[in-house]
């Protein structure tokens, strides 16, 4: 075993042993005290929504302030009953903004599995065909407001400068002389985006991925400063899908329709990863340079990988620990 | 344990299946026209490859393999049209394509066969399918091909956010 692969293996281990204990202190204190946001909320602006929202009625549009929405829980605090009745409401929203019939589900995290994504840079031609595929899958926004989960920076050959790079480049590709480095959110271990959420509308799941609970977030915009990578957007606008291009299969924590005003970001496809199937970027690269698996496991691909070739993570020094890592060859 | 190393080795390998060539040449089969085998396997000049690609049945095939490579019998059967060979003269269907390219591409195949090179498509687990040399590379042409990229993010400074946007 690499003492890379050593360390990855002890930093996962740690991570767990860190969520588990906090895990059982938030229950604790959760016994003895109700959850912050909520109850600030309750007792201040409670008595306020009651006389706006006098009645309970079905949202007209996605994330308007209706009395479900402002009572609804927080994700992890939710039970299958709760699930089930704030699914069938987005399923409704959807429906009703929209005209498109969608399943919201919620693939839950596979026991013994961390996801990781490895990127060869030597095969990569730079052809954004993974944007196409990821803006397609995702859902996200197009037109003057777009938001492009991945970047594809155009780089110099030899230099390692983030900043000297391009994302604007357009036409045939690979120029001559450049090199293609895609980057998107690194999942990491450490994630400071987490950190830096005052109302904890996003955690590190168990599997690795961080994830947002889109109806739980403020809208701050602290976890996009935070971010060494801009793999955080927010939502300036209500969502600009095309009717004909929207993906059915949504689930609650990645790929559902985003109401304006909340952040987002790559989740690695959690609704097709989780069911074992690869990211719709991996799917989509003509060029294979993309590697997608679970580094628990070391008879996968990725495994081997980060055995046998030197591969590298984008901003080491931050210590956020990255769980994407990048290899020439 | 060993037992178990072999049979765990023999489990991923066999949830991983090499994608077939055959199908894509079914509508098309060599023999058809090349029905008759060559008697002799250096019967076959440059100038042959040249006249053979504007032959029309042959047209929009280009050939820019290594400049040493210009014999079509160095891959292709004389004796059995719809067939690969070995340079031994071994005889390999064209599903094996990756055992013939892995004759000089050696650290190329060798990346390959442990799944590092080229892709994998189907999902992380389970059942998947890798794709062959020849999925990706024109064997004639094997350069990958130049594309034209998906339009760029609009740039912030010359399409600013307007308000009510």
């Amino acid at each position: 075993m690499s003492k890379l692969e050593h360390k990855i293996i002890e930093e996962h281990r740690k991570w767990t042993e860190r969520v588990q204990k906090e895990a059982e202190k938030q229950k604790e204190s959760n016994l003895n005290a109700p959850f912050e946001r909520r109850a600030f909320l309750k007792g201040l602006v409670a008595t306020a929504a009651l006389a706006t929202v006098s009645k309970p009625s079905t949202a007209s549009a996605i994330g308007n302030l209706t009395w479900e929405n402002f009572f609804q829980k927080h994700y992890k605090r939710m039970t299958p009953k709760d699930k089930e009745k704030v699914f069938a409401r987005i399923q409704k929203e959807i429906q009703k903004e929209f005209d498109v019939a969608v399943t919201i589900s919620d693939p839950k995290p596979i026991p013994g599995v961390k996801f990781v994504y490895f990127l060869n840079l030597s095969v990569c031609n730079g052809n954004r065909k993974c944007v196409e595929a990821c803006v397609k899958e995702n859902n996200t926004t197009r037109g003057p407001n777009q938001i492009q989960y991945i970047k594809v920076i155009e780089m110099n050959r030899g230099t390692m400068n983030l900043e000297k790079g391009t994302r604007y480049y357009e036409g045939e590709v690979p120029k001559k002389d450049k090199y293609y480095l895609p980057v998107q959110c690194n999942q990491c271990d450490n994630p400071p985006c987490v950190k830096a959420c005052p109302v904890k509308a996003t955690w590190k799941e168990p599997d690795g991925l961080v994830v947002i609970d889109y109806d739980w977030c403020i809208g701050c915009r602290y976890c996009q400063v935070a971010c060494p990578y801009e793999a955080r957007h927010f939502n300036f606008t209500t969502p600009n899908v095309p009717k004909e291009e929207m993906n059915p299969n949504q689930s609650y924590l990645s790929n559902r329709i985003r109401p304006k005003g909340v952040m987002e970001k790559c989740t690695y496809c959690l609704h097709r990863t989780r069911e074992g199937k690869n990211p719709a970027c991996l799917e989509a690269c003509p060029t294979g340079a993309r590697k997608f698996g679970n580094i628990l496991d070391p008879e996968s691909e990725v495994s081997k990988i980060l055995k046998t070739k030197h591969v590298f993570v984008l901003k080491e020094e931050l210590n956020t620990i990255p769980q994407f890592f990048y290899y020439f060859d | 344990m060993l037992v178990g190393a072999v049979l765990g080795t023999s489990l991923a390998e066999a949830q991983i299946q090499i994608s077939r060539r055959t199908p894509k040449i079914e509508n098309y089969p060599c023999k058809v026209c090349h029905g008759a085998a060559l008697s002799k396997k250096n019967a076959f000049s440059p100038k042959d490859l040249e006249r053979f690609q504007k032959v029309e049945e042959h047209e929009g095939m280009v050939f820019q393999h290594m400049p040493e490579v210009w014999n079509c019998y160095l891959c292709h059967s004389y004796q059995q049209p719809n067939a690969l060979n070995l340079l031994d003269g071994t005889l390999l269907s064209y599903n094996d394509a990756p055992t013939l390219c892995g004759q000089c591409h050696g650290i190329v195949k060798r990346d390959w066969d442990q799944a590092f090179h080229g892709k994998v498509s189907g999902g992380w687990k389970g059942e998947r399918t890798k794709f062959a040399c020849t999925d990706c590379h024109d064997a004639h042409n094997p350069k990958f091909p130049k594309m034209t990229a998906f339009p760029p993010p609009q740039h912030p400074r010359k399409h600013p956010i307007k308000k009510g946007e």
